[in-house]
């Protein structure tokens, strides 16, 4: 059975269990929708370069709750911890004491209907099969509500871990964080499996910022070789609100992270990082969204890759400068490293421009490592190999240094070194 | 130390060195003068190990080691340093940074102990010194925004800590002010002993009032067409090197 039939088939066996939290027409419609659209194409413009048919034939277990936890690699920081195993949370190994003092915390599913009508959903730029398969199904997830002044001391951590040791799993997770004004929050989703089967994310994370919060969010792709994966996350800005972003890749057979922001108030400022890692026949595909809807914000991006062996990577940068956005400022940079022949790049920046008071720049580059900077180093006693590694962490250095808490960057940076060791 | 036999070099299909024949001792100075685009930088790069040369004749060998077979790294830790004509800018990478993995790798080549970092600092400290280099500097990316006279120090600086006994100056001293020069002057004359030797390539005789050599050749048009001790160098100075060029013309 193929994909979308498997999906569809599911679906009547989800429907009567599903949280009634969410009204159950907009399940039924958006599974119409699914039907209608089924699995992207590379048909469609915002699948050109990512094929998802090798995975078509997969006969995926879907939420499948017998999964384990063992074989989490955690991470060493003070976190509020949360882990998923095969998209079903697993609440018995929550380490969430003392949130209460600061947030709600608590399954999408058991979110207030009030809550949902204002915040889920409510931004959705492009619309494919996929957002409307994690739509319908939507049930296992984090609903995170920061409330108003309070500042988490510690991130939340969210594990999500493919156990396909006993076969294919596809898991659809589905979160919602809601920070109240004035308060900030710093959110890390990691990505993890077990096992050599394959397995299937379609993850869809939606962050609300009210007036002066502060967001800081984290997402780190470390399955194994035979994951797929494609997430979302969505941020929308109030007035003055602040998200910093950082997306990195060095694992997993295909992944496809798609960033969108909304500036939907003046003086936001949003900072979007990604770093990517393509080894082997990995493919990497980002797709970013800045969508400049109001006037005086501040938007930076800044996404790098190296790849290696037949990898390939793909960058989309959109930025939406709406003709209301006057004074706003934009910029976007995208710089690539092949150090293979066989390894491929496509990066389009897009930039749709309706105002006429802006600053905004962008740019792409594909290059090698630098020959004169290696040479230099050779000649000053350090081999080949360890050269080109100098130079490789300097150049992930620019977006590892974003990462804001030091322990985790310390781990994250050391993980990185290691795959990048020849 | 290091012997140059009728060494010939080119680049794609330009013949650059013509037969390069060059004898240096331990203990020696050399200076290296002529016009521009005669060929010193690429003698000097060829020394280092520098792929863009093609050698297509002739031999170089450094205490006893054919030096054209080793790759630069090697090269570097048998011992021989280029401070490079135009030095080279890394973002991202500072100089302590690589300078530590560039000191060590050098040691583990020769069978010694790796160094600790306290060792490290203490003697990076005392190397600043002898260049009169911010520490500040050493910690930014390598030679980015840094003035000429920073980037030629900090060539300098790497010398004193890599401790080399074959170091290849290349113009090291273009776009140097007076005291940026004596500075530069003496921090290859704290290198020089009767283990050493160094190479120095200028244009000028002014550096060679500092660095005084026991023998300056003329190299023109890929060969090297005068050699003599330090007075030939006062020599150029006063007549100009269209005295060199006049003479070969002419042949
Ligand atoms: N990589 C290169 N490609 C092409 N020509 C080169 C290259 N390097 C040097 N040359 C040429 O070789 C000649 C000698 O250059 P160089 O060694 O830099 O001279 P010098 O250092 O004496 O000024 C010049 O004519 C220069 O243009
Ligand atoms: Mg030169």
């Amino acid at each position: 059975m193929n994909l979308k039939d498997l999906l569809l088939q599911e679906y009547k066996n989800f429907a009567p269990t599903a949280s009634k939290a969410l009204p159950i027409a907009l399940r039924e419609e958006s599974m119409k929708q699914f039907s209608e659209w089924g699995i992207p194409t590379i048909k469609q413009e915002e699948w050109k370069y990512t094929n998802l048919k090798s995975i078509l034939e997969t006969p995926f277990k879907l939420n499948d709750s017998n999964g384990k936890a063992e074989g989490i690699q955690p991470y060493t920081i003070d976190a509020y911890k949360l882990v998923f195993v095969n998209g079903v949370w697993n609440t018995s190994l929550s380490d969430i004491k003392g949130i209460e003092a600061y947030a709600t915390l608590k399954s999408i599913s058991e979110a207030e209907p009030a809550v949902l009508a204002k915040y889920f959903n409510k931004f959705h730029p492009f619309q494919d099969g996929l957002q409307a398969s994690n739509l319908a199904f939507a049930q296992h997830g984090i609903y995170l509500h920061v409330a108003k002044g309070k500042e988490l001391p510690k991130p939340v951590l969210v594990y999500f871990l493919s156990d396909t040791t006993q076969g294919p799993i596809l898991a659809q997770p589905r979160n919602l964080v809601v920070l109240e004004q004035n308060s900030s929050a710093k959110w890390i989703e990691s990505f993890q499996s077990t096992g050599n089967d394959t397995s299937f994310t379609n993850i869809i994370s939606e962050f609300f910022l009210h007036q002066d919060s502060r967001l800081e969010q984290y997402k780190f792709q470390q399955e194994n070789d035979k994951a797929y994966h494609v997430g979302t996350s969505q941020v929308v800005h109030l007035e003055k609100s602040y998200s910093h972003s950082a997306v990195m890749t060095w694992s997993g057979a295909l992944v496809r992270n798609n960033l969108n922001i909304h500036l939907g108030a003046e003086y936001c400022e949003a900072h979007l990082y990604g770093l990517y890692l393509g080894s082997s026949n990995r493919h990497i595909d980002n797709h970013t969204l800045v969508d400049h809807a109001m006037p005086n914000c501040y938007s930076n991006e800044l996404y790098k890759g190296i790849l290696d062996d037949q990898s390939t990577g793909v960058f989309n940068g959109k930025i939406w400068v709406q003709k209301d956005a006057q004074k706003t400022n934009a910029f976007q940079s995208n710089k690539n490293v092949l150090l293979s022949a066989k390894a491929t790049m496509n990066t389009k920046p897009q930039l749709e421009i309706f105002a006429d008071d802006v600053k905004c720049s962008h740019g792409a580059t594909v290059g090698q490592l630098d020959e004169e900077a290696l040479f230099f180093l050779r000649a000053r006693g350090i081999p080949m190999a360890q050269a080109r590694l100098l130079l490789m962490q300097a150049f992930s250095d620019d977006v590892l240094n974003k990462i804001t808490i030091p322990e985790l960057q310390e781990e994250i940076t050391a993980t990185i070194a290691q795959r990048l060791r020849p | 130390m290091l012997s140059i036999k009728n060494l010939q070099a080119r680049v794609e299909e330009k013949e650059i060195l013509k037969g390069i024949n060059l004898e240096v001792k331990a203990g020696e100075v050399h200076a290296i003068m002529g016009p521009n685009g005669s060929g010193k930088s690429t003698l000097a790069s060829i020394l280092a190990g520098r792929e863009t040369y093609e050698v297509t004749g002739g031999s170089i060998t450094f205490e006893g080691k054919d030096l054209l077979e080793l790759s630069p790294e090697d090269r570097a830790r048998e011992g021989v340093f280029l401070a490079f004509q135009y030095p080279v800018e890394i973002p991202g990478v500072s100089t302590i940074n690589f300078l530590k993995t560039a000191v060590n790798a050098i040691r583990e080549y020769r069978g010694e102990e790796v160094m600790d970092a306290v060792s490290f600092l203490k003697m990076m400290k005392e190397k600043t010194k002898v260049v009169d280099i911010d520490e500040t500097l050493l910690k930014r990316s390598l030679n980015e925004g840094f003035s000429g006279g920073e980037k030629k120090r900090n060539e300098i600086f790497q010398m004193a800590m890599l401790e080399p006994k074959l170091a290849v100056l290349d113009e090291t001293d273009s776009g140097l002010d007076i005291d940026a020069l004596k500075i530069v002057a003496n921090g290859v004359n704290k290198l020089r002993s009767k283990n050493n030797a160094v190479i120095v390539v200028t244009h000028y005789q002014r550096l060679l009032d500092y660095i005084v050599p026991d023998y300056v050749h003329v190299l023109y048009n890929g060969r090297i067409v005068k050699s003599g001790t330090k007075e030939l160098a006062l020599e150029l100075e006063a007549k100009g090197y269209d005295w060199i060029k006049n003479e070969n013309t002419a042949v």
